[in-house]
C-alpha cells in the first residue's frame, strides 16, 4: 500500500518534471521561432504577415493573410506550408523557405512552435 | 469626297504600318494596354474591390488611407498617389527636395567644358530627350540607355567614362531628366530584334527567381498598394518616370538600372551588372509599359 | 605465429584503410567542388544563380586542403542551391506567361 502510494507520488513527480522540461524546451523553441519571424535575414515573415497574439510585432504587412488560430492545424501541415508552399498552392507568392535553404528544418520547427503558441 | 478621304486615310494607315513596322510592337501594345488597365481597375475603388485586389488589407485602412480613383498620369507619383501616410510625409520632405543639390551639380557638370573645350551640349543640343530612352538602335543592334549616351559623349570628347548607376553620371542624367520633365515617354520597337529584346525584358519581369522565388511582377503589379513591412509597395506603372531617383535609403541619386539591379538582388538572385544585356532589356520593357506618361524626374523616394 | 599473423593482418588492413581513405577523401572533395562549380556555372550562365551560392563555393575551395569534410559539405550546399535554382527556373518557365495581365 505504502509502496503504491510512493509509486504514485513518484509517477506524478516524474510527469510534472517531464512536462516542465518539455515546457521549458518549447519556450526556448517559441522564443527562437519569434526571432526567425521578425529577423530580416532569417524568416522576415512579418514583412507580409501580421500575427494574432503578439502585439510587440509591428502589424503592418498585409500581402499575406493575418496569422491566427494556427494551433488548429497539425504541425506537419504548417511545416510543409513554410518549407515549400508551392506544393499546396500553385503560383503562390510565398517563398519556399525550406526547399531553398533560406531556413533550416530546425528553424521551421521553431517557427511552427512560435506560431501555434502565439496565435492560440 | 468623303469616300476618297477615307480611302486615302486607309491607304496611309496601311503604308504607315509597313513603313514604320507597327507590327513589331503589336504584342507589346497588347501587353501595355492590359498592364495599364490592370492598374486603373485596381485603384479605381480599392474599398469596393477589396476582395479581388486587397484581400488582406483591413477595410478600415482602405477607407482611411487610400486615395482613389487614380488616373493614368497619377501613377507617376508611385505609392504617393494613393497612400495618404506617405503622401503627407513626402509633402514635407519635398519642401526642400533632397535631389536639388545633386541636380544643381548635374547642371554644372553639363555646362563645364571638357578638356577639348566642348561641353555635353555638343552631344545633346536639346537636353529634353529622356522620353526616348532607352531606345533600340537598329544600326548597332542593341539597346542604348541614357547613361550610355552620356558616357559615349564623354569618350567622343576624349574624357574617361563615368561609373554607372550613381555619382556624377546620375547627376548628369538628373539634369537631362529635369530638362525633359513633362515630356511623354515614347519608346519604340523598330524591328524584330527590338521585339526580342522587349520579350526578354518581359520574361525577366514576370518570371520568378532567386531563393525567394519571387518576381518583379509579384511585388510591383500584384502586390502594389499592399504593405511590405511598413511600406506601401510601388506600382511598376510609371516607375521609370521618376528616374533618376533620390532614395533616402541610398542618401543620394541612383539611375533606373541601379534601382532595378537592387530589386533583382532582393529576390535572392545574383546582382546583375550595370548596362548588362538583361538589365537593359528589363529597363526597355518597363519603360515601354509607361509609354505616354509624362516624365517627372528626378524625384524623391524612400 | 598466429599472433604475428593477426597483428600483420590488422596492420595491413589499417594501412590499406588509410591508404584508400586518404586519396578517396581528396577525390571526393575535388569531385564535390567540381560538381558544384559546374552547376553554379550553368546557373550563372542562365542568369538564375542565387545571391550567396558563389560565396559558399569559394569558401569550399578555400577549405579543401585544411578541412575537406567541411569543404565537401559546403560544396554540396552550393551544388544543391545551383541545382534548385536551375530546377525552379525550368518550372517557372512553364508558368510565367500566365502571370502577364491579359
Amino acid at each position: 500500500m505504502i509502496d503504491a502510494k510512493k509509486l504514485l507520488v513518484a509517477t506524478l513527480f516524474g510527469l510534472i518534471t517531464t512536462s516542465a522540461v518539455y515546457a521549458a524546451g518549447n519556450e526556448a523553441l517559441v522564443k527562437e521561432g519569434r526571432k526567425v519571424f521578425v529577423t530580416k535575414k532569417l524568416g522576415n515573415c512579418l514583412a507580409c504577415h501580421s500575427v494574432k497574439g503578439d502585439p510587440g510585432i509591428p502589424q503592418t504587412g498585409d500581402i499575406g493573410p493575418k496569422l491566427s488560430n494556427l494551433n488548429a492545424y497539425p504541425k506537419s501541415y504548417l511545416f510543409e506550408k513554410i518549407y515549400d508552399p508551392n506544393k499546396t498552392v500553385a503560383n503562390t507568392l510565398m517563398p519556399p523557405m525550406g526547399r531553398n535553404h533560406k531556413l533550416t528544418k530546425h528553424q521551421i520547427d521553431a517557427l511552427v512552435a512560435y506560431l501555434q503558441e502565439t496565435t492560440k | 469626297m468623303l469616300k476618297k478621304m477615307i480611302k486615302i486615310a486607309a491607304i496611309s494607315m496601311i503604308s504607315g504600318t509597313i513603313l514604320f513596322g507597327a507590327s513589331f510592337n503589336a504584342q507589346a501594345e497588347k501587353d501595355r494596354v492590359a498592364f495599364v488597365n490592370y492598374f486603373l481597375k485596381k485603384f479605381e475603388n480599392p474599398v469596393a474591390n477589396k476582395d479581388k485586389y486587397f484581400p488582406y488589407v483591413p477595410l478600415e485602412e482602405l477607407k482611411k488611407d487610400y486615395i482613389y480613383p487614380l488616373k493614368f498620369q497619377d501613377f507617376q507619383d508611385g505609392p504617393l498617389s494613393w497612400y495618404k501616410p506617405s503622401k503627407e510625409q513626402f509633402a514635407e520632405i519635398n519642401d526642400f527636395p533632397p535631389y536639388e543639390i545633386p541636380l544643381d551639380d548635374g547642371e554644372a557638370l553639363f555646362n563645364k567644358p571638357f578638356a577639348n573645350g566642348k561641353t555635353y551640349a555638343s552631344c545633346f543640343p536639346n537636353p529634353a530627350i529622356k522620353q526616348n530612352y532607352p531606345y533600340y538602335d537598329t544600326k548597332r543592334d542593341e539597346i542604348v540607355t541614357i547613361g550610355m549616351a552620356v558616357n559615349e559623349c564623354r569618350v567622343k570628347n576624349g574624357e574617361k567614362p563615368l561609373k554607372y548607376g550613381k555619382g556624377d553620371l546620375a547627376k548628369v542624367v538628373a539634369y537631362l531628366a529635369y530638362k525633359s520633365r513633362g515630356k511623354k515617354i515614347d519608346i519604340k520597337i523598330p524591328n524584330e530584334n527590338a521585339a526580342k529584346a522587349y520579350e526578354a525584358g518581359k520574361k525577366l519581369f514576370y518570371k520568378q527567381r532567386g531563393y525567394l522565388a519571387i518576381s518583379c511582377n509579384e511585388c510591383h503589379v500584384k502586390s502594389s498598394g499592399k504593405r511590405l513591412r511598413a511600406e506601401s509597395l510601388s506600382p511598376a506603372l510609371g516607375a521609370t518616370t521618376q528616374m533618376p531617383v533620390y532614395r533616402i535609403k541610398w542618401g543620394g541619386l541612383g539611375t533606373l538600372q541601379r534601382r532595378l539591379a537592387g530589386c533583382v538582388k532582393d529576390t535572392g538572385s545574383e546582382k546583375p551588372k550595370m548596362q548588362s544585356k538583361p538589365l537593359k532589356e528589363l529597363a526597355y520593357f518597363l519603360t515601354y509599359m509607361s509609354n505616354g506618361m509624362k516624365l517627372f524626374g528626378p524625384d524623391t523616394r524612400k | 605465429m598466429k599472433k604475428l599473423f593477426l597483428i600483420s593482418t590488422v596492420t595491413i588492413a589499417f594501412l590499406a584503410g588509410c591508404a584508400s581513405n586518404y586519396p578517396s577523401a581528396t577525390n571526393s572533395v575535388d569531385s564535390a567542388i567540381a560538381n558544384a562549380q559546374a552547376k553554379y556555372q550553368k546557373a550563372h550562365d542562365e542568369m538564375v544563380a542565387w545571391k550567396n551560392t558563389k560565396k559558399v563555393l569559394e569558401k569550399a575551395k578555400k577549405l579543401a586542403m585544411s578541412d575537406p569534410k567541411k569543404a565537401i559539405a559546403l560544396a554540396n550546399e552550393a551544388a544543391y542551391e545551383a541545382q534548385t535554382a536551375l530546377d525552379q527556373s525550368a518550372e517557372f518557365e512553364k508558368t510565367w506567361r500566365a502571370e502577364v495581365p491579359k
